[in-house]
């Protein structure tokens, strides 16, 4: 129990470095861009963000599956877990992108495509964290949720293909695009760098809530 | 004379940087808080399944922490 | 929390959830309109206009606040007047998304200017700076 506390605290504050590091690169390191200038910073912890949401959906997704096939309830606390994180970045992705919207297009909120179906992405999510707070039965609560979080996947692609689909004031994919990025190498370096602390940070808080739901499961069925 | 908006680039990116690190930074903090205290109540648990007195248990039904 | 409050909720999210999808639908599937469609629909409700600031177009009186420009998607050209301030990215080429109507003479008045910013990221070099926004900067202009 201690070793694994200790092992949890050092791995955080590991993982708590390399944000920093991105972000302090992402602040002063890097060059701004030559159009934005300064503004398009916020790219390095708006996208990282947003993509973490996609992650974080995406496992909710594969563990609903999972579980449903093998009723291995370590999967169905992972789906929990992830929910629960990828809620919250997804929340982050849609502020910070809010704040990078009002200086570059000059408003905070537009029902353009990419913004609704994030919106409804994020209530989606929501949704399913509330329902699993209303089926007190593990095994039921597992099924019910698993269920959901199939369904609630559908939002996903929808909300990275609306950019492509649809007309809109969000701009289209930079990296994820058929062909080469948009974006010069050193941007494109810094931004890769900030994914990858981000995805880090994911799966530190996504073990630790892991950790939480079985403590918290392991209290009823031991009892 | 037209005027664009009076904040700076600065402010916006300071402002965009601190909600998305602050949050995660706040989530972080507040996870390993209810962890802790889940650990605790389930040491607590074990304890009185294991030990002989009749002690009330600390808890009975699962609460969100 | 109790199970009742928590039902309470998800019937909201869910509610709210369907209200969204609703306004989104109706106004995201036409977001806006190019100059070339607006200019065949002959429509003067209220509507979205996306297209290029013509380079050399924009003037601005100082007196009225007001901003003239035109705007073009490679085939036809919409002149556009407006009272609203865009951001510093408003510039010659620049794309823009205009919330407003045609109004009579074939002139759009926009109520609101958006920039509708390009995917296309370069890096600063050394010495370079970002180009001026057609507007003056708030840092120059004296209250």
């Amino acid at each position: 129990m201690m070793v694994r506390q200790t092992i949890a605290s050092r791995s955080g504050r590991l993982v708590a470095a390399g944000v920093a590091l991105v972000v302090a690169s992402g602040l002063v390191l890097v060059p701004a861009d030559a159009s934005q200038g300064d503004v398009q910073r916020l790219m390095y912890v708006h996208v990282p963000a947003a993509w973490v949401g996609y992650l974080a959906f995406f496992v909710v997704f594969a563990c609903s599956a999972g579980y449903l096939w093998r009723r291995d309830p370590r999967l169905d606390r992972l789906a929990a877990a992830s929910a629960e994180v990828g809620v919250m970045f997804t929340g982050l992705a849609i502020a910070s992108g809010s704040i990078w919207g009002k200086a570059t297009w000059g408003q905070w909120w537009d029902w353009d495509p990419r913004l609704t179906t994030t919106a409804v992405m994020l209530l989606a999510y929501i949704a399913y964290l509330l329902l699993r707070q209303t089926v007190s039965e593990q095994r039921r609560r597992g099924r019910v949720a698993a269920a959901f979080g199939l369904i609630a996947f559908l939002n996903v692609p929808l909300v990275h293909f609306s950019v492509l689909w649809w007309r809109g004031l969000h701009q289209a994919p930079t990296v994820l695009r058929p062909g080469d990025p948009t974006i010069d190498h050193v941007l494109l370096a810094q931004l890769l760098a900030s994914v990858a602390a981000f995805s880090l940070a994911y799966a530190w808080l996504v073990w630790q809530r892991t950790r939480l739901e079985g403590l918290l499961d392991t209290a009823v069925t031991r009892d | 004379m037209i005027r664009q908006s009076p904040v700076t680039d600065a402010a916006f990116v300071f402002a965009g940087y601190l909600v998305v690190v602050g949050g995660v930074a706040l989530y972080a903090v507040t996870l390993r808080r209810r962890v802790a205290k889940a650990a605790a109540r389930a040491r607590a648990i074990r304890a009185y399944a294991a030990g002989p007195d009749d002690a009330e248990p600390a808890v009975t039904e699962r609460r969100a922490p | 929390m109790s199970r009742r409050v928590t039902l309470l909720g998800l019937v909201l999210t869910g509610a709210s959830l369907l209200v969204l999808v609703g306004v989104g639908l109706s106004s995201a599937v036409v977001y806006y309109r190019t100059p070339t469609e607006l200019l065949a629909a002959h429509d003067t409700g209220a509507t979205r206009l996306y297209g290029l600031v013509v380079p050399g177009s924009v003037r601005t009186d100082p007196t009225t606040h007001r901003l003239d420009f035109r705007v073009t998607d490679g085939t036809d050209t919409v002149a556009v007047e407006s009272t609203a301030l865009p951001t510093a990215l408003f510039r010659d080429g620049v794309g823009v998304v205009l919330e407003g109507r045609l109004g009579t003479g074939g002139v759009f008045v926009a109520d609101n200017i958006l920039i509708k910013h390009s995917e296309v990221y370069e890096a600063l070099k050394p010495g370079q700076t970002i180009p001026p926004g057609v507007l003056p900067s708030p840092l120059s202009v004296a209250p």
